[in-house]
């Protein structure tokens, strides 16, 4: 799809939909759905992330994921 | 330590009784892989908060300096967002995961297809048909995952499709509802025939 999206000059999914199909609300709906997902995502990623941490610094899970935002601050 | 599936991924190489240097590095790919992931990701949260719904929608004329504070403070909310739910996990990582790419296939999947391959796909279609595939899939996760936990047996699910894989149904829900309101609504708009 990359091909695509590159001739239409938009990079974001947002953008491309808004654009796309001439609508703000469209854009919006897929504003939030991105967030959504996003969201979701990264609840996966910090789930690894402090799992890594809990293993090898041998703390709680809590502080792991504590440890692991602020690596990413 | 509580042993579960996360840790089993993760302690693979150590079971299997290789080298440190291994387990060291199986540990360092993971968490290079999260954090690459994660710092893409909470880019992408940001942006979109200030840039697509600030700018776009409520502020305009909001100035450079405003923007960046708003940036950073959207960013300084997903990360504190991200950790609780690191805290309190929906699920195992893979299945989040699974999780988040159905909620994509469901909802941006078929607006993207349809907008580039079927050219007189109107923006009515496109909205309701995202609304009504992340809602049927968010549904289904949610009412599985936090509802019904007890319920969630190969038994009740529809179709025997699992809620890690009711994006593929959620996909064909939005490819559906977008078509028949497309064709109640056909106002044909054009304008991108030659690209």
């Amino acid at each position: 799809l990359a091909p695509y999206l590159r001739k239409f000059g938009k990079f974001t999914v947002p953008d491309f939909i808004g654009d796309r199909y001439y609508s703000q609300t469209a854009r919006t709906v897929a504003v939030l759905w991105a967030i959504f997902i996003c969201f979701t995502y990264v609840a996966g990623q910090i789930c690894g992330v402090d799992v890594v941490f809990s293993r090898f610094l041998e703390v709680n899970i809590t502080t792991g994921v504590l440890i692991g935002m602020s690596v990413m601050k | 330590m509580t042993v579960d599936r996360d840790i089993m991924v993760l302690t693979n190489p150590e079971i299997a009784d290789l080298p440190a240097w291994v387990i060291a590095l199986a540990a360092a790919g993971a968490v290079a892989a999260a954090l690459s992931t994660y710092a893409g990701l909470l880019l992408v949260i940001s942006t979109s908060i200030f840039h697509d719904l600030l700018k776009r929608n409520l502020a305009p004329n909001i100035t450079d300096r405003a923007e960046l504070f708003y940036a950073r403070l959207a960013a300084a909310v997903a990360i504190c967002v991200a950790g609780w739910f690191g805290i309190n996990p929906p699920g195992f990582v893979a299945q989040v995961v699974a999780f988040a790419f159905g909620l994509g296939a469901s909802s941006f999947f078929p607006a993207i297809i349809m907008g580039i391959f079927y050219k007189k796909m109107n923006s009515k279609g496109a909205i309701v048909g995202m609304l009504c595939g992340v809602g049927f899939t968010a549904t289904y996760i949610i009412y599985f995952k936090f509802i019904n936990p007890s319920g969630n047996i190969s038994e009740n699910w529809w179709f025997g499709v699992s809620p890690e894989g009711i994006g593929t149904i959620g996909m064909w829900v939005n490819f559906v509802v977008a078509f028949t309101v497309f064709k109640f609504t056909a106002d044909v708009l054009i304008k991108f025939n030659n690209w």
